[in-house]
């Protein structure tokens, strides 16, 4: 406290005494001049002091006044300087001011957190370009912090609107920032006062909230879904039933009319058996939904042969003729058990939509690759009733289609797109003969090659 | 067995507009599902009613959200899944007798 007392007191005395020594110095050159006015018999010696002495005075008592005056204001504006650069540097922002060069003139230490430097001297006095340039991954912000300069400078408003940018830092990782800038004259220069605000952790809570709603979102579909399934594709097929079993005690009450009970006994079979394959199919979508069906190098061509031999024995009732060509004798990819599932889906609908006597389906095997990656290239040929253009695409989604109340043909097919996507495959329908739906289709696939 | 014909089946709205404008002489009642493949019960059923506003279109779906619609736009009765023999004949029966020639 002394030492401060005495510290004000000796700037105090350093501040008078230059002023004395500058009084001395005008009486000095007073004397002086009075001295060649005497010498040269303009003026009275005697007289002349006493006069010097009543002038000046007063004249000291001005000077000491102004001095004091100008030392209380002086350290007023020093405090109030002390007082906004405090808040400068101790603001949790990284606040900084740049000219229209794009020369950083000052900014505060937070600058070194986030840019990663030592301290701020090391930016201070660079232009925009260079400091983003000491990480290649920063240079893409180059033209967009020009942009933002250019807009500020030359625009009619003094504030642009604010932006997120994405920093990355040099000891790797990024930094999401929001940066908010407003134009300022100092001294008639026209600067701009910039504050970056580091959102990450707000970016990140953001990130996980989209995440978590578009898994609320899904699971919600979901269950609206299958909430559709039993109640409509259920009540189907339980309709069927009903019906075959009033209609097969039809006979009973009056045997004089003739039903055929054996055909109506295969149409209540079929579709029990339809009810359990929808309730096989709803089972193993739900297990395609959840985390990883784990894979494993399969080989394809003994799975699509063992299910074209359980096909032909289920459909033994039908002229059904099924070729497979393929001139390897082995064709790998990674797969689960879901992909009998994919062959056995195909080839049952093949030979469902079909009102020829005889049935034909050929399966060629070839080779394709597209964008880089080798696959397989199946190509279900049959000679069904088609598919017609407009619902090429729609027989692979699942279920019905509320706004244009068309009903796509069964989960069979949702199934096998949802599979051979897990498989990172490709499946489309074509024309066997393009342009002609009527000589039925072509289904492709495209499977990933595995050594 | 209740001494009504069958006139034919369709396995979509566009086959059933297509079967209905062929016939000279129309068919009094049709039964129409609502969800099927390229063109829907209550599509079809816009078209046909417009082709003949005299027809008896009885909906016989286990989609019963579009029952209102099905009724605005014209359509004679609609029967939720599952139903009797007994049911769907009584309908079929209430809709000739309301049948207009």
């Amino acid at each position: 406290m002394l030492f401060l007392l005495l510290s004000r007191w000796k700037n105090l005395f350093s501040i008078v005494l230059k002023r004395l020594l500058l009084i001395l110095v005008i009486l000095f050159i007073f004397h002086t001049v009075s001295n060649i006015l005497e010498w040269l018999y303009l003026v009275d010696a005697a007289d002349t002091y006493g006069d010097y002495f009543q002038i000046l005075i007063p004249v000291l008592w001005i000077f000491f006044f102004i001095t004091y005056i100008q030392k209380i204001t002086e350290k007023k504006r020093t405090e109030s300087e002390k007082k906004y650069r405090h808040l400068f540097d101790t603001s949790p922002y990284f606040v900084g001011l740049i000219d229209t060069k794009g020369v950083l003139l000052d900014c505060n230490d937070v600058s070194s957190e986030i840019l990663s430097i030592h301290i701020k001297e090391d930016i201070i006095g660079k232009n925009i370009t260079e400091i983003f340039s000491l990480n290649e991954k920063n240079k893409y912000l180059i033209p967009i912090f020009e942009k933002f300069m250019k807009n500020m400078f030359e625009g009619a408003g003094t504030n642009q609107e604010p932006f997120d940018f994405q920093l990355n830092r040099s000891t790797g990782g990024y930094l999401w920032l929001y940066i908010e800038g407003t134009l300022i004259e100092i001294e008639k220069r026209k600067l701009i006062q910039f504050i970056i605000q580091d959102i990450t952790e707000r970016k990140k809570a953001e990130k996980e909230l989209l995440k978590s709603e578009k898994m609320y979102r899904e699971a919600y579909n979901r269950a609206e879904f299958y909430k559709d399934i039993f109640a409509h594709d259920i009540n189907n097929i339980l309709q069927s039933i009903l019906s075959g079993t009033q209609i097969g005690q039809l006979p009973l009450d009056d045997p004089e009319k003739f039903y055929d009970l054996k055909l109506n006994a295969e149409i209540i079979k079929e579709q029990v058996i339809r009810g359990a394959k929808l309730v096989d199919n709803v089972r193993k979508l739900s297990k395609l939904e959840e985390a990883g069906e784990s894979l494993e190098k399969v080989d394809i061509l003994t799975v699509l042969k063992n299910t074209v031999s359980f096909v032909e024995k289920s459909y033994k009732n039908k002229s059904l003729t099924i070729r497979v060509d393929s001139i390897e004798e082995k064709l790998f990819t990674t797969a689960n058990e879901f992909l009998k599932d994919v062959f056995e889906n195909l080839l049952i609908n093949a030979i469902r939509h079909n009102k020829n006597p005889m049935i034909e389906i050929t399966i060629r095997i070839s080779r394709e690759q597209d964008l880089g990656i080798n696959y397989h290239k199946m190509e279900l040929f049959d000679n069904g009733i088609g598919v017609d253009d407009s619902m090429k695409n729609k027989i692979f989604q699942r279920g019905y289609n509320k706004d244009k109340g068309v009903y796509g043909m069964g989960l069979g097919l949702a199934l096998v797109r949802g599979i051979i996507e897990t498989y990172n495959g490709k499946i489309w329908v074509e024309d066997r003969v393009m342009g002609d739906r009527s000589k039925g289709s072509n289904f492709v696939l495209l499977i990933p090659e595995v050594d | 067995m209740s001494g009504y014909k069958v006139a034919g089946i369709a396995s979509n709205g566009i086959e059933a507009i297509s079967i209905f404008k062929s016939f000279s002489n129309k068919p009094k009642v049709i039964l129409m599902d609502q969800r099927m493949p390229e063109m829907s019960g209550l599509e079809a059923s816009k078209i046909i009613l417009q082709i003949d506003t005299r027809v008896k279109i009885i909906f016989l779906s286990a989609d019963n959200s579009v029952k209102q619609e099905a009724l605005s736009i014209g359509a004679f009765e609609f029967i939720d899944k599952i139903f009797t023999i007994k049911e769907l004949i009584s309908a079929i029966n209430r809709a000739i007798e309301s049948y207009t020639f």
